[in-house]
């Protein structure tokens, strides 16, 4: 007697459930995601010759080097400028030619590559490689000098996209 | 009329702004250029260490260079190398001990070619001396160019390179 009372409640249960889902309706929505896409690029390391004066051959830079992390997919192009001085037009990816006023070396600046596709946060590499031409004198009037006061030295990179 | 009056202006417009950049934006970072400048000879340089005039002998002057390492040693090869490019070896006579003495038997060899014109000029006993190769102890190069002023004649001048053990 007391299982078929125990049936009889648990059936009157499941039923009184089942009374709730008398209906249903759907709808369906859309997410509107709007990106703005952009680039960020890291400091360039400093850009470094080490020159001897009136040395037969040329100089190559050392550093230089940089990272653009850019919306996946966007393409960007880099140029370089010199000075810094706004506005940051160019779209040259040399500087062909730059005295420095301190220590009198004419050197040339270019960069790795012109041009990249965004790959998110995984970011993409480049170098500012500098070049100087050998049998320039410099101006130094002590053994060793360097170019820290000059007025000239710091240039500027651009990434477009 | 004025449909026709205003197409190629349209038409420039759009073609403006076709041709405009399409860049969505724009980063822009400044690198500073670092240059180390070294004289030649200098400790970035590269070649032969020169051997740099000692203070504490009093009969230093500039512009001539010493080497007393291997004072008092016999058998010494010695090799001076200075700024200015001049040179000089000195070692024994082949096959002949090295005495290192005063009067030994000593080869002076100039390194370049040029110059053994006016060594030899030199040797020619200009001021009483008998110099001559392997002969001597004391030898004056003398600088035949810039001769330009008064009291600028080369034997004026003479570097002088004193060789003593």
């Amino acid at each position: 007697m007391k299982r078929i009372l125990t049936a009889t409640a648990i059936a009157a249960a499941l039923a009184a459930g089942n009374a709730q889902a008398a209906g249903q309706a759907t709808s369906g929505f859309n997410v509107t995601v709007n990106l703005t896409s952009a680039c960020t690029v890291t400091s360039p390391t400093d850009v470094v010759f080490a020159y001897t004066s009136l040395q037969a051959g040329g100089s190559t830079s050392s550093g230089g080097t940089f990272t653009v992390n850019c919306t996946t997919s966007l393409p960007y192009t880099l140029a370089l400028q010199a000075g810094t001085t706004a506005p940051f037009n160019s779209v040259a990816t040399t500087i062909p030619s730059i005295t420095d006023n301190v220590v009198q070396l004419t050197y040339s600046l270019a960069l790795s590559a012109g041009s990249g596709v965004g790959n998110g946060l995984t970011g993409t590499g480049f170098t500012i490689n500098g070049n100087m031409i050998g049998g320039q004198a410099g101006t130094c009037a002590t053994a060793t000098c360097d170019n820290l006061t000059s007025t000239n030295r710091r240039q500027t990179l651009i990434v477009n996209y | 009329m004025r449909s026709a009056t205003f197409a190629p202006v349209l038409t420039a417009l759009m073609a403006l702004l076709t041709g405009a950049p399409s860049w969505a934006g724009s980063a822009d970072r400044s690198v500073s250029v670092s240059i180390t400048l070294s004289q030649p000879g200098g400790s970035g340089g590269s070649g032969v260490t020169p051997v740099p005039p000692q203070p504490s002998q009093p009969s230093q002057r500039a512009g001539v260079c010493y080497s007393r390492s291997l004072s008092e040693q016999t058998r010494a090869s010695v090799q001076v190398v200075c700024d200015s490019g001049q040179f000089v070896s000195i070692e024994a006579v082949p096959g002949q001990p090295f005495l290192g003495v005063h009067g030994g038997a000593f080869r002076y060899a100039m390194s370049i070619d040029r110059d053994r014109s006016v060594y030899e000029a030199a040797a020619k006993d200009p001021f009483g001396w008998r110099t001559g190769w392997g002969t001597v102890t004391m030898l004056r190069l003398y600088d035949v160019q810039h001769a330009g002023g008064p009291g600028d004649f080369w034997a004026d001048r003479p570097l002088e390179l004193l060789v003593s053990f």
